[in-house]
């Protein structure tokens, strides 16, 4: 057990010792002490039910105790204690200094010294008794007596008689009865006798009755009167009663009744004396009982008064340790504990203070992040659907950051993750990347700007537009590194270079388109003039057909430059797919290599039919052209629709088309054939895209298959 | 005037304390009541020259079932005895009607401090017919001199108890 818990038991063991005690000091029935005693047992029984409660308080406290409550009960515990042990001490001294009193007060020689005052004093009285009985015996039978109490005497002469007898005896009164306890007669010292004598009592009837001599002592108001009754005895019987009296000296009464009074009270005393002793212990322990009865409460009161702001504070520190900051307690008193709640008090206001500081600055910093978790969503938002690629790279070359337009455009895999060394991960689609990283990395000034083609797999080449800048620690933030941005220009190189086609055309056309005209009609009317005048006919008109094929050749050329250049808007309505393959039918009906099929099932689409037509025608010259050396069904034309799409495809069996021609073959003057302008797939294209489909090379042999696809509702390019 | 003394039916022994008697006349109610109390219990104190009083408390209440019984008459009566040690005597002292004599011989003094004969306790016509009634004596010994104080009162121990029921004949 520890120390606490010992200190917890003290009370209840307390209790338990006071109750012993209380057992042992109960009262018999015929207790000396009576009604102090049951004082006193009620007080330790109050006492120890005090303690009993305090005790279960405790224990009961004992594992969440009351603020201040260990403190207080040690206080009281400890005020107690000190009060009680001196007092228990006290206590017992006094008692044994009390039980030797008693024995030397009754010491056995004052017991015999006051026998024998007392014996003295009854020796006294005993010699006047008997000295009155030995001078009465002389006169018991005495004539004279006799004779008065018969009637012989007078008054005068018994009398007379007495006074002698008084003065011969020393008696101070001398009265005669006669057997009807009649006076006869009576003499007194100093006074007259009285006529009327105080009636016999009873002693003095017995003596008469008995015939024998007795005295007895008579208190009266002037002292002690020793009284002696002498019975006359006749012949036969009594006759009469003579009663002397004699003053005992007031000097020796007052000294034997001295005696007899001090001998009372030694013996009263000594009858009491254990009374006296018990009742001197119960007023000790009642004392002593009220005294830390009272010490107690003091105690209490003072350990209460003493621990409350203590446990005011422990409270205090209790809530503020649960998060309570909202703490004031009492700063009344001006002693130590009040510089103490003032202090603490003062802390706990600091601690508000702080804490409100820090809660701010915390909601101002949530609000921030907020902010910049936005900003960042937003960043990433924006990056996520920008079509511009965007790469972060770090001062050690590590990809920070990478959007999802770098993975299209540069077609990445899936699996590639940023946070590794560019130059390391520099390889296929990102060779020419990490090149042009490693330039602006070593290069002086900040900013650099390239335009390269990247080969893809598949064959497929992008044309980029990359722009790099190198980013450096500022005081807002500490990250430095190379930022790339990467663009996919494909399209708009293309376009720039179909807008330079077009001007070339528009040029061509121009200048030249004017001059064939007459170039072509002087050829021809050279060859109708002077055909019959040349020596060699067959060489004229080779020239001359010479140059006529080739200025119309040129004017082809120069027609197909100006269809590209000023390519018409498309006039859409609705038309029948399948009409157009029959028109093809129709078209190339003198090719038997041709096998159209024509599910004939009435599908419409919303679209230039002309333009269309002339999509298809091109397709078919192109299979034809490919297949003039096969035989059989060698050209398929058929065409797929769905409820969005239409598609019309061309296959052809012929020699196919080479992979590196392929990622070419739309371009504007680009022709495997000799006679081919170039400009075929580049306006079939064009009229696909302006159409809002597209034309598609699904693959370059065996077979040759190109499908043309529009939407069944397609809107211009230009309006959508 | 004939008198006629009715004997009550039995005799009370309370504790083997003592005996008490109740006998009544046309007009009173008397009582002799004698405790069972040794001489010695009174000489081994008057011989050493200590005063012994008893002190007689008479009570009569009517008996009720389902409360406290209510009391009709109570009388006080005191008997002390002085002893003068000078003249080997004892002073016997009937504190109620002042009545003291002297006397010599220590039967007379047992006789009067342990017994109280034919005592007047009430007026037959206070008590009902067919009811019932209780007279009860309480003796409290005391010895040395008679403590007057209030306080006194408070806290005696009775050294003897008599109780009898009676109804009237």
């Amino acid at each position: 057990m520890n120390r606490g818990g010992f200190m917890r038991l003290i009370p209840l063991m307390m209790a338990a010792v006071l109750m012993v005690i209380t057992v042992m000091l109960w009262p018999a029935k015929d207790a000396d002490a009576g009604l102090l005693a049951w004082i006193n047992v009620i007080l330790m029984l109050v006492t120890s039910l005090m303690l009993l409660q305090y005790g279960v308080r405790l224990l009961r406290e004992s594992k969440e105790p009351a603020a201040g409550s260990r403190l207080r009960a040690k206080l009281v515990i400890g005020l107690v204690g000190m009060l009680l042990v001196p007092a228990v001490v006290i206590q017992l001294a006094a008692t044994q200094m009390v039980e030797r009193g008693m024995d030397v007060w009754f010491d056995v020689r004052v017991d015999t010294l006051l026998d024998r005052a007392l014996n003295l004093a009854q020796g006294f009285y005993e010699r006047v008794e008997t000295d009155m009985k030995r001078g009465m015996l002389n006169y018991i039978s005495d004539a004279t007596l006799l004779a008065a109490v018969g009637s012989g005497l007078n008054y005068r002469s018994v009398n007379s008689h007495l006074a002698e007898i008084r003065a011969l005896e020393g008696w101070q009164k001398v009265e005669l009865f006669d057997i009807n306890e009649r006076l006869v007669g009576g003499v007194q010292e100093g006074e007259l006798s009285a006529l009327q004598a105080a009636p016999l009592s009873d002693t003095a009837r017995l003596s008469m009755r008995l015939g024998r001599i007795s005295t007895e002592l008579v208190a009266r108001k002037d002292g002690e009167v020793a009284v002696a009754y002498g019975p006359l005895i006749g012949t036969t019987s009594v006759v009469g009663l003579l009663r002397v009296e004699m003053n005992l000296p007031a000097g020796v009464i007052q000294n034997a009744r001295a005696v007899e009074s001090d001998y009372r009270s030694y013996r009263e005393l000594e009858h009491n004396r254990q009374s006296i002793v018990a009742t001197f212990t119960h007023v000790m322990l009642f004392v002593t009982l009220v005294v830390v009865l009272i010490a107690g409460l003091a105690g209490l009161m003072f350990a209460r008064r003493l621990t409350a702001p203590i446990g005011d504070l422990a409270q205090a520190l209790r809530r503020v340790t649960d998060g309570d900051l909202n703490v004031v307690i009492s700063e009344s008193s001006q002693d130590e504990m009040g510089s103490l709640a003032r202090s603490f008090n003062e802390m706990a206001n600091r601690l508000k203070l702080n804490v409100e500081a820090i809660e701010k600055a915390q909601k101002d910093l949530t609000k921030a992040l907020e902010n910049s978790r936005q900003r960042q969503y937003v960043l990433e938002s924006l990056l996520a659907n920008l079509h511009t690629g965007v790469i972060l790279v770090d001062a050690e070359g590590r990809v920070r950051l990478l959007n999802q337009a770098v993975r299209d455009i540069l077609h990445l895999p899936a699996n590639w993750m940023p946070s590794v060394d560019i130059l390391q991960a520099s390889q296929g689609s990102l060779h020419d990347v990490g090149d042009f990283y490693g330039e602006l990395k070593h290069q002086q000034e900040d900013h650099l700007q390239r335009e390269f083609d990247v080969a893809l797999p598949h064959g497929k080449n992008v044309h980029l537009l990359a722009r790099g800048a190198r980013l450096s620690a500022t005081a807002s933030t500490s990250f430095s590194g190379y930022l790339l941005v990467i663009d996919d220009i494909s399209d708009l190189a293309e376009a720039q270079r179909n807008k330079a086609w077009a001007e070339v055309a528009r040029r061509l056309a121009h200048e030249i388109k004017n001059p064939l005209t007459p170039i072509k009609l002087s050829a021809e009317r050279l060859q109708r003039r002077f055909r019959a005048q040349v020596d060699d006919e067959a060489v004229f008109d080779v020239c001359t057909q010479a140059i006529i094929g080739q200025v119309e050749r040129l004017q082809r050329l120069i027609a197909d430059f100006s269809t590209l250049a000023r390519m018409p808007q498309p006039k859409m309505r609705d038309i029948s797919v399948d009409g157009l393959l029959k028109e093809m039918e129709e078209l190339f009906n003198s090719y038997k290599r041709i096998d159209v099929n024509m599910p004939n099932a009435g599908w419409t689409c919303h679209c230039d039919p002309d333009q269309v037509r002339q999509v298809l025608i091109n397709l078919m010259d192109n299979a034809l052209s490919a297949t003039e050396k096969s035989s059989g069904r060698s050209v398929r034309m058929y065409s797929r629709v769905s409820e969005e799409y239409a598609e019309w495809h061309v296959e052809d069996d012929g020699e196919g088309i080479d992979e590196a021609a392929v990622s070419q073959l739309f371009e504007a003057y680009y022709s495997t054939k000799a006679s081919g302008s170039g400009l075929g797939l580049a306006i079939a294209k064009r009229i696909a895209e302006d159409h809002g489909g597209e034309l598609k090379l699904i693959s370059n042999a065996k077979p040759t298959h190109f499908c043309l696809r529009l939407p069944r509702q397609c809107q211009l390019k230009e309006e959508s | 005037m004939a008198v006629i003394f009715l004997t009550a039916q039995s005799v009370a022994f309370a504790e083997d304390s003592g005996e008490l008697q109740i006998r009544m006349d046309q007009q009173v109610v008397y009582c002799d009541a004698t405790i069972n109390k040794g001489e010695e219990t009174f000489l081994h104190l008057l011989k050493d020259g200590i005063p012994v009083t008893t002190i007689w408390k008479i009570k009569v209440s009517k008996l009720r079932e389902y409360w406290l019984n209510k009391d009709i008459a109570e009388i006080v009566v005191i008997h002390r005895v002085v002893p003068d040690l000078l003249s080997r005597s004892w002073m016997l002292i009937d504190e109620a009607s002042g009545i003291s004599r002297r006397v010599y011989s220590t039967g007379e003094l047992y006789r009067f401090l342990s017994r109280m004969e034919n005592l007047s306790v009430l007026d037959r016509s206070l008590l009902l017919d067919q009811t019932a009634y209780q007279m009860s004596v309480s003796v409290v010994i005391e010895h040395g001199e008679i403590n007057d104080a209030w306080w006194s009162d408070l806290w005696t121990s009775v050294d003897a108890e008599l109780v009898k029921e009676f109804r009237l004949p």
